[in-house]
């Protein structure tokens, strides 16, 4: 019976240290070491194959197909550090627009020392995601990697042409996407690195990776352009070129800045 | 106890004196109605308001959005173009929507109220939150023509809106498309529908005409499996048996999912103020209620994945028909047509 009220004192105590931050000053001084950190840029390069990627250009892929690209964007989400010694650092809202035009780099700050043995991430947005209203950010609905009739992100999105589109204009347009289901689109990739990828404290380090555009189009899928140049949902064709970039990037290289 | 019970209002003048009380500014009606409501009885909704904490200036911020063309490309349509109070938010007497530059949409607008139980938006469920509904008819060339980024660039050049946002998301809050969402769903999301005839029978605050009431049992028979109650609808998708119209070849929640199964089902719709909400079904095609009730009887196509519950159709006489009508009636909420609240507050 006491006790009752007790809770509504208690409760204006800690309005009250809440409320009106500014009137106290923190005097605790922080003892703490800081733990050993550096900082990892992930550089992305685009390719074809064995190519730099730009806009506009013709590459030829195994099979005598040719094709050009004028957009090509992805996300890369959940990323993780898996270090030799099993520590695990995942990055807090992992999200990142990946564009062949624009960014291609995704910085992680203070991230714990040591020897990395792989880099875990997902291409694509994970369903959580997909499915809790609007986000921010790299996730804005608003950046065309959105779909709002039939909710959800493309995970990865090329437009280009080639001579061999079944498009009376010889467009190709892929807008990948579709996260539940037998369908879903997001892969998740591991990437193994040399033992080089070792980092020390306060030093930065750059891990390049190659995306290979040309492996959308082939790999477990041979996609002929004839029949297949347009698509804007999730479908089995969808996930067939999600089969196909879940193998599209690699490891390059691993330096000290 | 005494102590304690001084101690409280101690406290109290404490806390205001102790911080610098900030000039808010005084809601214009009675902060208290806008609340969550989730009538005795009814299922716990979907949408709790996460992440979007129900206040007036939210409030008016969709409201304010909802109703003005600056969401549409040439600044003709608002979502109130197909959305109207007076139909309970559906779009009086147009089967095909008409959208910018008077295109007509594949589909029929439909009323807007309860929306918080529903899991899926749309006719086909495409939508999968309130929060980013808005984002469709923007988006679509055919309804607003206008893209959010564009929506958002026009809204941080108005004065109006920057005090607006402000005062919904806090000082130097920036105009954004996640806001514009929060905004819009929060306006909507409170448009309940609770206070027909029907309600205030239920709650022991009026009777059922004998009409109403055998019609209220023949509904209970033949329409409640699917129209259920207290929403009158499940929000299930189902074919229930419209012929396939070729012109337009609407595959319904088949066009989401891609299911052979999915085919031609739709999301079955609420019948609260269903005599206001003509025309009916997902493309419009009937103009009035006794066209909807004829359907059941004897226009069901047994077309592909067609409801087991509907094979044959379903027999009702005609004064079976007029009662049905009477109990359908009783599901209109003035309540909700007539809330000023929800009124367009550019008009005067
Ligand atoms: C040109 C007419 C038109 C305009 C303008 C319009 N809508 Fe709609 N609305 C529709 C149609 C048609 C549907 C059904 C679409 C479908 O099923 O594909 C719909 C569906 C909805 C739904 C889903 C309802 C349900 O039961 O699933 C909501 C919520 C909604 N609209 C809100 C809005 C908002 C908010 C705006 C303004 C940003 C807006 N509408 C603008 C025609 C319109
Ligand atoms: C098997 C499930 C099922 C049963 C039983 C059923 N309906 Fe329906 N009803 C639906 C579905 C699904 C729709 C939406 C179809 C569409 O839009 O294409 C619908 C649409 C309607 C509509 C049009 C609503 C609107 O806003 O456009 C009315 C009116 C209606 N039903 C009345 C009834 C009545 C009255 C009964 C009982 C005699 C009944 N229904 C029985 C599934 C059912």
């Amino acid at each position: 019976m006491t006790s009752r009220y007790l809770h509504i004192p208690l409760l204006f105590f800690i309005l009250l240290s809440g409320a009106c931050k500014k009137d106290k000053e923190v005097t605790t001084t922080n003892t703490i070491p800081t733990p050993p950190t550096a900082n990892l840029h992930i550089h992305f390069s685009h390719q074809a194959d064995s190519l730099t990627l730009f806009p506009g250009q013709s590459y030829t892929l195994p099979g005598n197909q040719s094709y050009s690209v004028d957009v090509f964007k992805y996300y890369i989400s959940n990323i993780e550090l898996h270090y030799t010694n099993g520590n695990v650092f995942k990055e807090d809202y992992s999200y990142h627009l990946i564009d062949f035009k624009g960014k291609s780099e995704i910085i992680l700050n203070k991230v714990p020392i040591g020897k990395i043995g792989l880099i875990k991430f997902m291409i694509g947005v994970d369903s959580a995601k997909n499915v809790s209203g609007p986000q921010t950010g790299d996730l804005s609905p608003s950046l065309g990697m959105f779909w709002s009739w039939n909710t959800g992100y493309i995970m990865v999105k090329f437009e280009g042409a080639s001579p061999q589109s079944g498009d009376p204009n010889k467009q190709l347009v892929y807008h990948i996407g579709g996260f539940k289901g037998l369908n879903k689109a997001q892969r998740t990739v591991f990437i193994t690195l040399p033992s080089k990828a070792t980092m020390e404290n306060n030093k930065n380090y750059e891990l390049s990776l190659i995306t290979n555009a040309s492996r959308l189009f082939y790999g477990t899928h041979q996609i002929d352009f004839s029949t297949n140049y347009f698509t804007m949902s999730s479908n089995k064709n969808a996930s067939d070129f999600a089969d196909n970039y879940m193998h599209m990037i690699s490891y390059k290289n691993f330096s000290e800045q | 106890m005494i102590l304690r019970v001084v101690f409280i209002p101690i406290i109290l003048v404490f806390f205001f004196l102790s911080c610098k009380v900030d000039p808010k500014v005084k809601p214009h009606f009675d902060e208290n109605e806008l609340k969550e409501i989730i009538p005795t009885g009814w299922p716990e909704p979907v949408y709790r308001f996460q992440n979007n904490p129900i206040n007036k200036a939210t409030f008016e911020l969709g409201r304010a959005l909802f109703y003005d063309p600056i969401l549409s490309v040439d600044s003709t349509v608002s979502c109130e173009s197909c959305h109207q109070q007076f139909v309970a938010f559906a779009h009086s007497d147009h089967a095909l929507s008409h959208g910018v530059a008077n295109q007509l949409t594949t589909r029929n607008s439909p009323a807007l109220f309860n929306l918080n139980w529903h899991p899926l938006f749309m006719h086909d469920g495409g939508v999968n939150h309130i929060e980013v509904q808005p984002l469709a008819p923007i988006n679509n060339p055919i309804e607003m023509g206008e893209n959010t980024v564009h929506v958002i660039k026009k809204l941080r050049r108005s004065a109006r809106y920057k005090k607006m946002f402000e005062d919904a998301f806090g000082k130097g809050a920036e105009i954004n498309d996640a806001q514009m969402l929060k905004a819009l769903a929060q306006f909507m999301a409170l448009m309940y529908s609770y206070n027909s005839k029907y309600d205030r029978v239920k709650r022991g605050e009026a009777e059922f005409h004998q009409d109403e009431l055998e019609g209220y049992q023949i509904f209970q028979q033949k329409c409640n499996q699917c129209h259920k109650e207290p929403l009158f609808s499940d929000f299930q998708f189902r074919n229930n048996g419209l012929s396939v119209n070729p012109a337009i070849n609407d595959s319904g929640r088949a066009h989401i999912t891609g299911l052979p199964s999915d085919r031609y089902k739709f999301k079955t719709p609420s019948l609260r103020n269903i005599t206001l909400t003509a025309p009916y079904m997902h493309d419009g095609r009937f103009n009035t209620l006794d066209q909807c009730l004829q359907h059941y009887v004897s226009g069901i196509t047994n077309t592909v994945n067609l409801a087991p519950e509907l094979q044959g159709g379903i027999p009702l006489t005609p004064s079976e028909i007029q009662k049905l009508k009477a109990f359908l009636a009783t599901l209109t909420d003035y309540t909700l047509l007539t809330d000023k609240k929800f009124s367009n507050p550019y008009a005067n």
